[in-house]
């Protein structure tokens, strides 16, 4: 009697540790993205998690550690099996004239071959612009930019569940630059297909 | 296809809509992504109803997302960020807004229970501040990157 019920704390014991090893909420770093990526937790956003492959319960004010490969594959599996394609970006940087060059040519076939590739295409074309002039304006520029380019894609017979044109005007650089600086490359129109 | 052109017409309008009268497109919640992916039971639900999910369903701000024993969900927002969850999962999408012109950057979810998987788009590029996820346990700022984040009732 004594050395069953001493048998069954022990088994209960077992189970509490491995439990509460198992059970805990957590978060883990997948991806850094070249240094990018990471996670603040904490009130203060003061544990911080930086390291591909680390993970850090939630609560409390635990360290990183290394999460292990069964772990990853045992919780997340599922939900990284479940990951739809992911978007693709193009980046276009339509000539002043408003002719497409072949460059511009090659990018619009693309964008129509990433679409016809999805069931539901959502398509959004966004027109940006450096910094050189106002800002309001600047948002103008990006939308008639954009709307030159979803112009485009329609005459070439783009069909998508949703497409949206917007501009991001000059809040949005590809290459960081201080205020009032021309930079062709910040010129562009992105289209992204999900 | 003249279905799919007459869709495409509307979003169109739409859009313009929006350019020219933003306060009249307030009372409409505008999508700000879609179900990319559906496996079992995985289910929306928007101002309390409760449907199954289905591709290519838009998502407002507002909903939750959540899926059964079996379920599995993925989804697109607009900024390009990739959310997808396995079973048992539920996560609500408190606030979503990316209009860098207008310098509105936030993503804020709440994940009760289950696993998510979450790969960031320009939303964190923009502001590593952006994106957060509130769990029952304390809030998981993301800055960047993929993050997979197991919440256990």
């Amino acid at each position: 009697m004594k050395r069953l019920s001493l048998t069954k704390t022990l088994a209960l014991l077992m189970m509490a540790a491995l439990g509460g090893c198992a059970q805990h909420s957590y978060v883990m770093l997948a991806d850094d993205a070249n240094g990018n990526g990471g996670v603040m937790l904490g009130d203060e956003g003061q544990r911080l998690l930086e390291t591909s492959g680390e993970g850090m319960a939630i609560a409390g004010s635990g360290q990183p550690y290394v999460v292990s490969d069964m772990r990853r594959k045992t919780d997340f599996d599922r939900a990284l099996a479940a990951q739809p394609a992911l978007p693709e970006r193009f980046i276009l940087h339509p000539a002043s004239s408003g002719e497409p060059d072949s460059a511009t040519e090659q990018l619009l076939d693309g964008i129509l071959l990433a679409a016809r590739h999805r069931n539901y295409p959502v398509v959004t074309v966004i027109g940006h612009t450096d910094t050189l002039g106002h800002r309001a304006a600047n948002e103008q520029v990006g939308l008639r930019r954009a709307q030159a380019i979803a112009e485009l894609l329609r005459a070439r017979g783009l069909e998508a569940m949703e497409l949206h044109v917007e501009s991001h005007g000059e809040r949005n650089l590809l290459v960081a630059t201080p205020d009032a600086t021309a930079e062709p490359r910040n010129r562009r129109v992105e289209v992204l297909v999900r | 296809m003249s279905c799919l052109n007459n869709y495409m017409l509307r979003v169109f309008s739409l859009v313009a809509a929006v350019w020219i009268a933003p306060a009249s497109a307030e009372n409409l919640p505008e999508p700000v992504g879609h179900v990319a992916r559906v496996e079992g039971a995985a289910y929306i639900s928007s101002r309390g109803y409760t449907n199954a999910a289905k591709v290519g369903q838009a998502i407002v701000p507002g909903v939750a997302l959540s899926t059964g024993a079996e379920g599995a969900l993925g989804v697109i927002l607009g900024d390009g960020s990739v959310l997808s969850f396995g079973p048992h999962s539920e996560l609500t999408l408190d606030d979503y807004r990316f209009a860098p012109a207008a310098d509105e950057l936030r993503l804020r979810a709440t994940l009760n229970r289950g696993t998510l998987n979450l790969i960031t788009g320009d939303m964190a590029r923009l502001d590593p501040q952006a994106v957060a996820v509130e769990t029952p346990e304390g809030r998981v700022g993301v800055r960047g990157g993929q993050v997979l984040m197991k919440v256990t009732p």
